[in-house]
């Protein structure tokens, strides 16, 4: 939950992080419902299984002090959500379903209808994960295919055994998933801080000033002084620049004295002539030893 | 097509491997019915513990990747041939009365192939997006690559000066690095495939013996219990959900956590209900609180909180305060993770990769 903060959404951290937890399914609220009928009418063991364990549940991950509390030791911020893992929604509804369903005293004539309404229930009452559509992997490696074509030519286009490259984003977070012989020049924190403008100390600015020029063209797509930005590659031996064919700095990079050594269906590959490449390679540990 | 059949064999390869190794444990319980999918669960997390005994110091060490695979491969066969020893007369009675069981319930047995089936290849055929993918998958092929285990950033592929203390415990991902040295795999295969398959099934299996828990073995009930439980896995979805997690990002170690280790705590709670004192019980929990810290390092903060908020009303219907005392001793190995981590983060040390 990268938009909430213990410290500065105060009581309302809890709250915010359940409805964002939830979004727009009811199924916190069908749980919370079984729960209460459980404890009006539900058998001693029913209320072992289920009702105590939600009772301690409320008392603690819905507890709004409890952030406060942990957040004390640890940053909790972005991963409190997880503790709501804890709460068996889906188990008390499929238990529910399945308690209410197969029965002696059900006909067939019963249960079939009542089935494909729970089912109606549950699809009704949630979000459909594939809602937005369903993405089929385009190869085995379940990657685009447009990573191992961007990866393939920067092979093609180095002598170094492991060159430094800097993408888009998304290029930026699969390329060394498929070939990892590729290096990055920025990791994937401070990518993603970067673009969301996430506050930078002064220290961490002067420590991250080269690649943050970088990622000014590459991630953020503007414009900056063509020197300042080919010192930066220097500076860290990044080779290889991929943007997307659409991206407003095509030109500037042609003007930087990149040249564009092929393209893909979206993406467009530059290679940087640099003034003094540094070869890398592995660290020797058996000299060390 | 091919490809498709050895990753399908590499999966069953993985599942008789948690059988071997759960074997250890289930075979040796006297006062329990010698079960095949209690087997495979808690070989699952065995598997993890004793690698996680052999990764640290080889990690530690700074020897090489390879190293560690064929260290673990010895692991391995030595643990099949002691487990083939100690447990091969409780294997054919097992497997016939896995047989006679699928004669028994034709229709169950049917009913939920189809369901993790189903799950498996929509999950699988499905291409998804996401961030941290970037180190799970990055952190397999980085070893992979350089041969050596945790000393390079898996984002960036530069070489650390230190162990990064937040994953020094959570190798899972090196586990399919191992993997993919021993069966000469892409890591993209290894994890997105295989692993996500594993996964599916090892989280079905968990939620069958929760049904059957539950419902006192009425296999109806159990049936009708998975087949929502799969459906509300595709629409109980935020992207903060265990069970979005589970759909779209089913190799990661933190899903394991919420689809399997949170259920098999319940589950062991259930179990507890009946009996407090059964020792295999507690020492299941034990073997899980450990291989959590391996599969992901949030864990050993979800797995503790987990376990207390089943436990304490556990205390309060068996009045035993011993039932705290176990809980605590449980969740030991977690604490350290988090002790060592903190301590980390103060500044109070560092592992140098030099």
């Amino acid at each position: 939950m990268q938009n909430l903060s213990v410290a500065s959404d105060g009581i309302q951290y809890l709250f915010k992080c359940v409805a964002l937890y939830n979004g727009s399914s009811f199924f916190l609220l069908i749980y919370a419902a079984l729960v209460i009928l459980i404890a009006v009418k539900g058998s001693r063991e029913m209320k072992r299984i289920f009702l105590y364990p939600s009772i301690v549940i409320l008392l603690t991950v819905y507890n709004p002090l409890l952030p406060h509390i942990i957040n004390k030791v640890f940053d909790i911020n972005k991963e409190y959500y997880r503790f709501m893992w804890i709460t068996p929604v889906c188990i008390l509804i499929a238990a529910a379903a399945a308690y209410y369903l197969i029965r002696e005293e059900h006909s067939t004539g019963f249960i079939i209808p009542a089935f494909i309404g729970i089912v109606c229930l549950v699809i009704g009452a949630g979000n459909f994960v594939y809602g937005n559509g369903y993405t089929k992997a385009e190869n085995i490696y379940k990657i685009p295919n447009e990573v191992i074509a961007v990866s393939r030519m920067i092979r093609k286009n180095t002598d170094m055994k492991y060159p430094v490259a800097i993408c888009d984003r998304d290029m930026q977070m699969e390329i060394r998933q498929y070939d990892a012989t590729i290096l990055l020049a920025c990791d994937r924190t401070q990518y993603l801080d970067f673009l969301g403008d996430a506050y930078e100390d002064a220290l961490m600015a002067e420590k991250n000033e080269y690649v943050n020029r970088l990622l000014t063209v590459v991630g953020k797509y503007e414009k900056i002084d063509k020197d300042s930005f080919t010192e930066a590659l220097n500076k860290t031996n990044t080779q290889f620049v991929v943007v997307p064919k659409t991206a407003p700095v095509l030109r500037f990079l042609n003007d930087a004295g990149l040249e564009a050594v092929g393209t893909t269906g979206t993406r467009v590959v530059f290679r940087f002539e640099l003034d003094d490449p540094i070869y890398y390679d592995l660290a020797d540990y058996n000299a060390l030893s | 097509m091919i490809i498709l059949s050895l990753c399908s064999l590499a999966v069953i390869f993985n599942f008789i491997l948690y059988f071997i190794f759960g074997s250890l444990i289930t075979g040796n319980l006297r006062s329990h019915r010698f079960s095949a999918t209690l087997s495979v669960i808690m070989g699952f997390f065995l598997y993890y513990v004793m690698f996680e005994a052999v990764c640290i110091p080889v990690m530690v060490m700074k020897k090489p990747l390879h190293l560690l695979a064929w260290i673990w491969a010895g692991v391995v066969v030595i643990v099949t041939v002691v487990s083939f020893a100690c447990c091969r007369k409780r294997w054919i009675e097992c497997f016939r009365g896995i047989k006679g069981f699928a004669k028994e319930h034709v229709v169950f047995c049917i009913i939920s192939t189809a369901i993790i089936l189903i799950e498996c290849v929509v999950i699988i055929y499905c291409y998804q997006f996401t961030l941290d993918a970037a180190y799970y998958v990055g952190t397999a092929s980085t070893s992979l690559t350089t041969d050596m285990i945790n000393i390079y950033n898996p984002y960036t592929g530069m070489w650390q000066d230190h162990f990064e203390m937040r994953y020094f415990f959570s190798n899972y991902a090196i586990n399919d690095a191992v993997m993919c040295f021993l069966f000469k795999m892409h890591p993209l295969i290894w994890t997105k495939i295989i692993m996500e398959a594993v996964v599916i099934i090892l989280s079905n299996l968990v939620l069958y013996r929760l049904g059957r828990a539950m419902f006192k073995y009425d296999l109806k009930r159990t049936g009708v219990f998975l087949f929502f439980s799969a459906l509300l896995c595709f629409f109980y979805s935020t992207i903060y959900t265990a069970q979005e997690f589970f759909v779209t990002r089913t190799f990661e170690g933190k899903t394991i956590v919420g689809s399997v280790v949170i259920p098999l705590v319940f589950l062991v709670y259930i179990k507890l209900l009946e009996d407090h004192r059964d020792r295999s019980l507690w020492i299941e929990l034990l073997i899980v609180s450990f291989a959590s810290v391996v599969l992901s390092n949030s864990a050993s903060m979800i797995f503790p909180a987990a376990l207390f908020i089943f436990m304490i009303p556990l205390f309060f219907i068996k009045k035993d305060f011993r039932i705290l005392i176990k809980s605590f001793a449980v969740v030991i190995p977690c604490l350290i993770s988090v002790f060592m981590y903190v301590m980390y983060v103060k500044g109070y040390f560092v592992i140098r990769t030099i």
